[in-house]
């Protein structure tokens, strides 16, 4: 790092998806994708995974919960603020019928733009049918309407057309490093702030 | 609390260049009172005026620091910085240095040793007082003037030198110099006829007398200012000589010597004074880069390293060079940070003092001080006037702020080091001679670096300097006050300095009494000089009747004129920011004691005094008359000079009236008649607005003026057992407090600095310590940590952080100069109420802390902040708040507004490194100096804004500005060395500019942000220059629109774009250039990049590929849930509902091995290796050969045609069948160079792979060495098995005799014969025999490899696209080799009447029957192996439009036609939408519009052909969905230089119709296409008509059964939709009577909706002009050139180790032929083979010619190549091969060209 580049900066963005609760369901995967705009580059890392399948024990107190733990470990580099990235998280399991692979929820976040250990919860929601007909295909065949691209939910355009319903908790630790974001400009909050009050 | 952070978030955005500043005024301060608390407690009588301070103080260094580092000698290097300062005021200061050097002479003896310089006079007799020195250091108001560096190094090295009071004990005072005193002294001297001196100065003299020529240079450049210091009176004389001095100074050519002359009448002491400072300013000046020791060898120190504050001040000073004359220019100054000052903050009473001894004079100026002993009443009495000022009426006069951002370290950034650049002086070589720098070293900065030993960090801690603390008592808080106020001042005074702007007025005066004196106008009134001085001195003694014949030119008068009123301008701005300066420093003095006052009355309320700080003011009384005298002067001066500037403004005018030749003839009494016309001048207004200004400003005659001193002094201090047991107790605990340090480098600890008690009187820590930390890698991070030791914590608490700032170059070692480092805790306290010790209570009143009653809760809180950071502002004054006594609950809401602050301070420390390497690199010569300080004295003071102002827009053309350019522009600049506002940036320039030149900027970036404005501003008209960031944000907004242009991130800075991505933002800025063609190109380049046409196509695909894979990106926002959701149903139905009843069908079904079924093939994407099939069947109608090639090669006339398919590189043939209707049923494959990935992704679309199949004629002979070998070979090919038969038959055309040359030869022999020479050739050649298979190319069918993509498979018969000119074939049709001669070539003539007739637009129906049979064909299926998934193109029939009764329509008449069996089926396309490029659908008939062609472009075979020329792409490639076809306008079709086929029948039939032909865009289908697109025209009401394909550009008439078209689904034009409802959907069998409604049904039926409607529904979205460029004529040349170098290259590369020869001499013969070619595709006609045959009729005497025009049309070389690598001629072989090839490009309209290329191979016929 003897020469410091200060045509962009790099967001470093490692933790684990490590749970999930979704009660009512059993055998939950997890894929998630980082959604970005287009002065993004992933460096290192990757993109997108899927999780393996997980259960909740039944007999455990806090019910539905669901332990992924699984690691992303991305790093990014930009110029420009713009498109910061986003976690687009799909959570998919079996449904009440047996049926696998049905949607369960969509969740996305941002990535913290500031340094350090933050532990996020990522409320998830699944689209319902528009109409009766699908409500009732879905009831009798336990599938669930889908988005047809995941990362709409990280974009403001096409979701006033759907309807959503809420149901699952995702559970997000991430720790964020941000390296040249002064050199161009951008002011980051100190890494740690602490309040006096 | 969490509102107040954020407002102190907020305010952290404060600029560099006030945090600059604030670093400044905090260090001055701090310096105070260290200084002061060392000082005596001697009280000094006498002062000079603050005016003469002030004027001396400009050159007064701070030398005196210079021997403090003695105690460190070794360590110790001198900066030329403060050389450079020490110049003037190292003249009076001499006792000084003496009484200094006394005390450790040894030291500094050394010291001056190390700095290369001579010893100082030690002459003067006159005793000093070093004491009384120290005892008003940095008490000087002028000292501080210089700024926030310089201040700060020579603070710090006062502070070291008083901490450390046993190394340095005397030390550092010596150089001090009151530069009152100076100016006094100086004075005295004069005055007493300079007889005094002493001999000192001589040794000095000779010591530095370096250079003796260009001091005489140097002199004889400004002799007539030598003779008028002796001319004049004293005061002037003074005056003269200081800024004569300045100006020589800034040339950098004075020597002592120089000096000497300079002020001839000056006593040997000032000469020798002035000398010896001259040699430092010059040695100053040679390290800044001018020629001297420099060049001789000499190392001479680093200067000191510029910082960020400095590189502020620059800019800041830039935008001060902005502002406007007048009243304005006070604001902008008050933004210039403080200056790169290097003013030492010494004593300045010793040396009035010594004056007054010597001399017994005073100066009628100087008074007396106020002691201020008893501050309360006296300075409360003494700025009674002050405080009782008229509330300003000016609401301007901003303060500059003096606040440092609490949660931002202020000088807390550390450099990047550029260790590759910096270097390290070898300690010993010093003094060494070095070899001479290389001029213009400057920008090599790594010349001369040795090696890269381990590095040496040196981090010297000073001390610490608190402002706020958890223990702070309300007093010493309000004692950080009072520093803050007082610095304000002090400040403001140095830089707004009355004095030097008065002598700048009075320069001038004198400059404008010249000019007048030139201009010699006689009626002018008299000189300024001779009001001044009365007329007993005439003005400068200029003989006016001499000037006045000087001027007979107009023209130079006038510049003349202009000249002078610039002067005057001047002039006028200089008087008017005099009084302002002295307006703004009595404001700042009255605060600085409104402060004081508030500081006493909480000590009063107190009644006890903790700390040492002591605010003296000085009041010097002023006589009333005096004082009107003067402003009367001033203002007769001012109105005076208003009087000219109007009088010259009017001569101007009258000037430019006469060169109208209004005033002509009437001689110079009308004129100035004229002149009195353009305005009176209103005498009375500006003298009285000049006299409202100066009440305004200025003091109230007869008050006494004030000058202040900031001094600790410990007597002040209440005696311990005097303080409250609170206080005694707080005072306990403030002893208690230790702070120490611990430095980390890269983070890790390096070193700890052992806590130390605060002193709390002078609210400081000192340390004195330094640390050497030895690295082996550069240091990335220097930190120091402050800690605090608290009760009863394990480890100390971290106070703060400062980073600390490394100098990018090596300073060897140990740096004398330390820097403040503001610092600010991270964590606030809470100044609880029992942590305030509470002194006891006043009777009268509670003790409220200073700020009690600040107002509401707004003010508390900002109070609060204020309070809470390193130094106070001052900024809500209202007297009443002041008064002691505001009552006890007062104290109770001060409290709870002070609750919180900070540990806050700054830290003195200084970074220096060493390593062991080479000498550091001294910068080249800087030869502009002399120069640039004449310019300065002969142009109008204006220039160096002006010219300023274009510098700065010019610097950053490079895009990144860095501070090494601004220092070489700020060089080139002519700076004023009289104004004051220049003063500082002409001595940065001096000692640090070079030095930045030589090494890397530091935080470039910033500065090219900060240095916008002068580009965005400055630069005028249309030629402005972007300011930064500007592409960059153009870019971003474009890419807001349409992103799919952009496929990289945009770049950080404007710099980085690279210059495609420039270029996407460029042609919006040139577009109106390209529409009238003439776009600048870069000419007389080779560089194909720079072909204009060639770039608009490239960047064109580029973009299409982008768009393809931005297509996900965005798009039209979704509006159903279908197209976002997909629903269980949509999934569910096949999967769940269907079960496979064909399987068990087929397992029951018998099984018949004969008779395989046909196995369905499945598509899928798994597969990566992929490959084409190209199952080639038939063809028919080729060619024959020409009798003459028979004859010539002695082949049979019986044609060999195979086939060549090649795709991307790869080729496969197939054998070769004879005849000309040859069946072959061959199944080629064929590798997809294209991976699995781009075909899911449907990439192949967008690329431009073409798939060639080109036909060959094989004819092959074979060569031996006799006619034994030929023949034998020839029997043994006959005897294989494959061919027997066919080798007996073809027997007999063995050709009987030989060659003449006696080679035997044997013709071809049959297929089989042919299969088994090339097998018996491959697998070993008898010995002496070779066979020539001789190729022919006839022709070829491209098809796109896009079309097969999307269709899946294409199968049919095509036409092949057989060459206009085939040499040694003919096509059927043509005319019998009968009417050629016996060696001529076959010419293709297709139906010329046809064609003919099709040119002058009559139908074509009458020679159908000949076109048709020219056609050559072939049938063949492509397809793709495995197939592909079909491409889902879904485009809504209907779809969702606003529209309601158009929408109802449209379902009507697409649910009628629908319920047909060939629209149900989809055979029959109907499409009555199509997706525009903005996404909406769009009624097809609105893109049929009428319109306008090129104007070159009239006959419709020309049409055709630039239709056809208009490059195709699939559509699907430039939609932004991926499943609709986007119909782009005919004008976003042109400017984007491609389409599909619907794009070109558009436009087509658009050019038909403004001919005013009937014309209709007819959608069907053909063998290449799903949905083919077809133009019929026909004459209006007429029955027959011909279809155009427009892509092809081929024409069949209605009734050519041949025509590709077919399933015809509907027609239509600009006004309905027909949809073809009859049986038939072959052209050919098909009813045209558009108005039968049993064949045609239309979308409008007469009636069935409102007319007005329908014209609505059908308003065209066309323009009627489409916009055309020119056609690039002068581009062709290039492309020419470069498209026959790249075939060249091509040809000679595919061959390989083969040789290949041209032959040149036919290139004028071929291409002739290519233009009439062309010619003849414009006109539709084709020549007479005679005509074109005659030109080659000489070549073909010689040679066999194999060659061919192709004509392909522009769109990147590839494609030429590719067509050309088609025709396989680089496997031509034979006896002395050459080959032939020419270009020819024909130029269209909007870059579309035409390239004809004509390659042969000849092969001899000798």
């Amino acid at each position: 790092m003897a020469e410091v580049d200060s045509s962009r900066f790099l967001l470093m963005a490692c933790g684990q998806i490590e749970s999930a609760r979704f009660e009512g369901s059993e055998n939950l995967y997890c894929r998630y994708q980082i959604q970005h705009g287009p002065d993004w580059e992933v460096v290192h890392g990757l993109e997108q995974g899927i999780t393996q399948m997980a259960s909740s024990r039944p007999t455990s107190t806090d019910g539905a919960v669901v332990a992924w733990n699984f690691p992303v470990d991305v790093t990014l580099k930009s110029t420009n603020a713009f498109g910061w990235p986003q976690v687009v998280l799909t959570v998919y399991g079996d449904s009440a019928l047996g049926q696998a692979d049905q949607i369960q929820g969509y969740g996305s976040v941002h990535l913290p733009v500031m340094p350090g250990k933050h532990t996020l919860y990522i409320r998830t929601f699944r689209p319902i049918s528009s109409k009766w007909i699908d409500h009732l295909l879905s009831f009798f065949h336990g599938m669930r309407p889908e988005y047809k691209d995941p990362r709409l939910v990280a974009k403001g355009e096409g979701r006033e057309v759907t309807r959503v319903q809420s149901y699952g908790v995702v559970k997000l630790v991430v720790n964020v490093t941000l390296q040249g974001m002064e050199a161009l400009g951008y002011h980051t909050a100190p890494s740690a702030a602490r309040t006096v009050d | 609390m969490a509102e107040r952070r954020a407002r102190r978030r907020g305010e952290q955005s404060a600029e560099s260049v006030e945090v600059a500043e604030t670093a400044g005024v905090t260090a001055v301060e701090q310096a105070a009172p260290v200084g002061g608390g060392r000082a005596s407690r001697r009280q000094q009588r006498a002062i000079p005026s603050a005016v003469a301070a002030d004027e001396a103080s400009d050159t007064a260094g701070e030398l005196s620091d210079a021997p403090g580092g003695g105690g460190r000698a070794s360590r110790r290097r001198r900066a030329p910085t403060a050389e450079t300062d020490v110049a003037i005021s190292r003249a009076p200061e001499e006792p000084h240095d003496d009484g200094a050097d006394e005390d450790s002479p040894s030291r500094a003896a050394s010291s001056r040793r190390r700095r290369a310089r001579p010893p100082p006079p030690d002459a003067l007799p006159e005793g000093a007082d070093g004491m009384e020195t120290r005892s008003d250091a940095a008490l000087s108001p002028a000292a501080g003037r210089r700024g926030a560096r310089g201040a700060r190094r020579s603070i710090f090295s006062r502070t070291r030198s008083t901490a450390a009071a046993a190394a340095a004990a005397g030390e550092g005072e010596g150089g001090a110099a009151p530069p009152d005193g100076r100016r006094a002294s100086l004075f005295a001297r004069l005055r007493r006829g300079r007889s005094d001196g002493s001999d000192a100065g001589a040794p000095a003299a000779a010591g530095d007398g370096e250079q003796p020529r260009r001091l005489l240079s140097a002199e004889s450049t400004e002799p007539g200012r030598v003779v008028q210091t002796d001319a004049r009176a004293q005061d002037e004389a003074e005056r003269e000589l200081y800024t004569n001095w300045r100006q020589l100074l800034t040339a950098g050519a004075l020597s002592e010597r120089r000096a000497s002359v300079l002020a001839p009448g000056a006593t040997p002491l000032d000469a020798a004074a002035l000398a010896r400072s001259a040699a430092r300013e010059q040695r100053a000046t040679l390290v800044a880069g001018s020629t001297g020791m420099a060049d001789e060898g000499f190392f001479v120190e680093q200067p000191p390293l510029i910082s960020e504050q400095q590189i502020s001040l620059l800019l800041a000073r830039l935008s001060a060079g902005a502002r406007a004359a007048g009243a304005g220019s006070g604001a902008a100054d008050r933004q210039a940070p403080l200056a790169a000052g290097k003013r030492g903050a010494r004593g300045a009473r010793g040396a009035p003092a010594d004056a007054r001894e010597r001399g017994g004079e005073e100066s009628a100026d100087e008074g007396a001080y106020d002691e201020a002993r008893e501050p309360a009443p006296g300075s409360a009495a003494t700025c009674t006037s002050l405080l009782s000022a008229p509330v300003l009426a000016r609401p301007a006069l901003p303060l500059p702020p003096i606040q440092p951002d609490p949660l931002r370290p202020g000088a807390g950034r550390p450099f990047f080091v550029d260790w590759a650049a910096a270097s390290t002086p070898d300690a010993a070589a010093r003094l060494t001679r070095v070899q001479p720098p290389r001029v213009g070293a400057l920008d090599a900065p790594d010349g001369g670096r040795a090696r890269h030993g381990a590095i040496e960090l040196v981090v010297h801690v000073r001390g610490l300097h608190l402002s706020d603390h958890r223990l702070f008592s309300a007093e010493m808080l309000a004692a950080a006050r009072v520093h803050a106020a007082y610095q304000t001042w002090f400040t403001h005074v140095a830089q707004r300095d009355a004095a030097k702007l008065g002598a700048r007025i009075g320069v001038l005066r004198d400059e404008c009494e010249a000019a007048e004196a030139q201009l010699g106008d006689a009626a002018r009134d008299a000189p300024p000089s001779a009001r001044r001085r009365g007329a007993a001195e005439p003005a400068a003694g200029v003989p006016e009747g001499a000037a006045l014949a000087d001027i007979d030119d107009a023209s130079r008068r006038a510049a003349r004129v202009q000249q002078l009123s610039a002067l005057y301008a001047e002039l006028l701005q200089a008087l008017a920011s005099r009084d302002e300066a002295e307006y703004e420093a009595r404001v700042l003095a009255r605060r600085a004691l409104v402060e004081w006052a508030a500081l006493k009355a909480t000590r009063a309320r107190a009644d006890c005094t903790t700390t040492s700080v002591m605010l003296r003011v000085r009041q010097t009384p002023a006589n009333a008359r005096d004082d009107e005298a003067a402003r009367a002067e001033a203002a007769e001066l001012e109105l005076l000079a208003h009087r000219r500037a109007h009088a010259l403004r009017a001569s101007l005018v009258v000037a430019a009236r006469a060169r109208d030749g209004r005033a002509d003839g009437d001689g110079v009494a009308s004129v100035r008649a004229d002149a009195m016309e353009v305005a009176a001048f209103d005498e009375r207004a500006v003298a009285s607005a000049v006299s409202a200004r100066q009440a305004f400003c200025l003091r109230p005659v007869g008050e006494a003026a004030l000058s202040l001193r900031l001094s600790h002094s410990d007597a002040v201090l209440t005696p311990v057992e005097q303080l409250s047991k609170e206080e005694r107790q707080r005072q306990r605990l403030l002893a208690a407090v230790a702070i120490g340090g611990t430095l980390r480098v890269n983070g890790h600890v390096a070193g700890t600095l052992a806590p130390r008690p605060l002193h709390a009187a002078e609210l400081r820590v000192h340390f004195g310590d330094v640390l050497v930390v030895e690295l082996a890698h550069p240091a990335q991070s220097v930190v120091l940590q402050l800690t605090e030791q608290k009760a009863f914590a394990l480890r100390p608490a971290v106070v703060g952080e400062v980073p600390l700032a490394a100098p990018a170059d090596a300073a060897a070692g140990y740096a004398s100069e330390t820097e403040p480092y503001a610092f600010c805790a991270h964590t606030t306290f809470v100044r609880a109420q029992a942590d305030i010790p509470t002194d006891p209570p006043p009777p009268s009143a509670a003790p409220p802390p200073p700020r009690a009653a600040d107002g509401g809760g707004g003010a508390d809180a900002r109070a609060a902040r204020r309070r809470s950071s390193a130094s106070a502002p001052l900024l809500a004054d209202a007297p009443s708040a002041r008064a002691p006594g505001s009552g006890g609950d007062g104290g109770t809401i001060e409290v709870a507004s002070a609750a919180v602050g900070c540990v806050s301070g700054y830290v003195e420390a200084s970074v220096a490194w060493e390593a062991v390497g080479a000498l550091p690199l001294r910068p080249g010569a800087r030869a502009d100096g002399a120069s640039r300080a004449s310019a300065a004295g002969a142009q109008p003071r204006g220039a160096s804004c002006a010219s300023g102002r274009a510098g700065a827009a010019s610097i950053t053309a490079g895009g990144l500005l860095n501070a090494a350019h601004v220092f070489n522009w700020l060089s080139a600049t002519a700076l004023d060395p009289n104004d004051p506002r220049d003063a500082r940036l002409i001595r940065t320039l001096r000692t640090t500019g070079s030095k930045l030149g030589a090494s890397r900027a530091f935080r470039a970036t910033r500065l090219e942000d900060d240095a916008a404005w002068a580009r965005a501003a400055d630069a005028p008209g249309p030629d402005r220059q972007q300011p930064a960031g500007a592409l960059r944000a153009a870019l971003l907004r474009l890419r807001s629109m349409r992103p799919a242009l952009f496929g990289a991130p945009v770049p950080a800075r404007d710099g980085l774009v690279p210059a495609e991505m420039a270029a996407l933002v460029a042609p919006a800025r040139a577009g109106a250039d390209d529409d009238e063609g003439t776009a600048p190109r870069a000419d007389g380049s080779d560089d194909f990049v720079a072909f204009s046409g060639y770039r608009k196509v490239a960047t064109f695909l580029k973009r299409v590929e982008r768009a393809r894979a931005a297509r996900a990106g965005r798009g039209r926002p979704p509006r159903a849930v279908r197209e976002v959701v997909l629903e269980p149903a949509d999934r569910t139905t096949a999967p769940v509902c269907a079960c496979n009843v064909g399987g068990l069908v087929a397992l029951f079904q018998p099984r018949r091995p004969l008779r395989p079924s046909r196995k369905p093939r499945v598509p899928d994407y798994e597969t990566t290796d992929r490959s084409l099939i190209i199952g080639i069947k038939r063809a028919g109608g080729l060619p024959v050969r020409a009798r003459s090639t028979r004859a010539a090669l002695g082949v049979s006339d019986e044609l060999r045609p195979y086939w060549l398919c090649s795709l991307g590189g790869r080729t496969v043939r197939t054998t070769s069948k004879a005849g000309t209707s040859p069946q072959w049923n061959e199944a080629l494959e064929l590798a997809l160079p294209i991976t699995s990935a781009q075909l899911e992704a449907r990439e192949l679309a967008s690329t431009s792979l073409t798939l060639y199949c080109a036909l060959f004629d094989e004819a092959v002979r074979t060569h031996g060495t006799g006619a034994d070998g030929g023949s034998g070979a020839v029997a043994a090919a006959a005897g294989s098995r494959a061919g027997a038969e066919r080798a007996g038959a073809s027997a007999r055309l063995l050709a009987p005799g030989g060659r003449p040359d006696g080679e035997g030869e044997a013709t071809d022999a049959g297929e089989a014969a042919i299969a088994t020479i090339r097998r018996s050739q491959a697998l070993r050649e008898p010995p002496g025999m070779r066979v020539d298979a001789r190729r022919y190319y006839l022709g070829t069918l491209a098809i796109p490899l896009s079309t097969i993509l999307s269709e899946g498979r294409v199968e049919g018969t095509f036409e092949i696209d057989v060459p206009p000119m085939l040499l040694g074939h003919r096509l059927p049709g043509d005319a019998d080799e009968a009417e050629q001669p016996a060696r001529g070539q076959g010419l293709r003539t297709p139906a010329r009447a046809a064609r003919r007739a099709l040119a002058i637009g009559a139908a074509a129906a009458a020679a159908a029957p000949a076109a048709a049979a020219a056609r050559a064909v072939v049938t063949l299926f492509v397809t793709i192996d495995p197939v592909l998934p079909p491409p889902t193109r879904e485009v809504a029939e209907v779809p969702d439009l606003d529209d309601a009764p158009l929408l109802a329509i449209a379902r009507t008449f697409i649910g009628a036609i629908r319920a047909l069996a060939p629209f149900a089926s989809g055979a029959r396309p109907l499409q009555l939408f199509a997706l525009s490029s903005r996404g909406e659908s769009t009624l097809v008939c609105r893109y049929v519009h009428p319109q306008a062609p090129p104007a070159e472009l009239r006959l419709v075979s020309e049409l055709m052909r630039y239709v056809r020329l208009i490059p195709f792409l699939e559509d699907v490639v430039t939609s932004v969905e991926a499943k609709a076809d986007v119909w782009t306008t005919t004008d976003e079709f042109l400017s984007m230089g491609a389409g599909d086929g619907e794009e070109h029948a558009l436009l087509l039939c658009n050019y038909l119709l403004h001919r005013g032909d009937e014309a209709y865009v007819v959608v069907g289908r053909s063998a290449l296409e799903e949905r083919a697109f077809f133009v019929l025209m026909r004459e209006t009401g007429a029955a027959e008509g011909t279809l155009f394909h427009a892509v092809r550009g081929t024409s069949y008439p209605l009734v050519d059964s041949r025509c590709p078209l077919s399933a015809v689904g509907m027609v239509f034009n600009a006004s309905n939709v027909w949809a073809n409802v009859q049986p038939a959907d072959v052209p050919s069998k098909m009813s045209w009577n558009l108005a039968d409604s049993l064949a045609w049904r239309r979308l409008f039926i007469d009636g069935s909706a409102d007319a007005d409607q329908v014209s609505r529904w059908t308003r065209s979205v066309q323009l009627s002009t489409p916009h055309y460029t020119r056609a690039a004529e002068e581009d062709k040349n290039d492309l020419e050139r470069e498209v026959e170098r790249a075939i060249r290259l091509h040809i000679e590369e595919r061959r390989g180790s083969r040789p290949t020869d041209w032959n040149n001499n036919m290139r004028r013969i071929l291409k002739t032929i290519l233009v009439r070619l062309e010619v003849d595709a414009r006109e539709g006609v084709t020549s007479k083979p005679d005509e074109l045959r005659a030109e080659l009729a000489q070549t073909l005497q010689s040679y066999a010619v194999v060659g061919f025009p192709l004509n392909v049309t522009w769109t990147d070389i590839k494609q030429v190549i590719e067509a050309v690598d088609a025709t396989d001629i680089h496997n031509s072989s034979g006896k002395e091969l050459k080959f032939a090839l020419t270009v020819h490009v024909v130029a269209y309209p909007n870059s579309i060209y035409s390239v004809w290329v004509y390659v042969a191979a000849l092969t001899s016929l000798r």
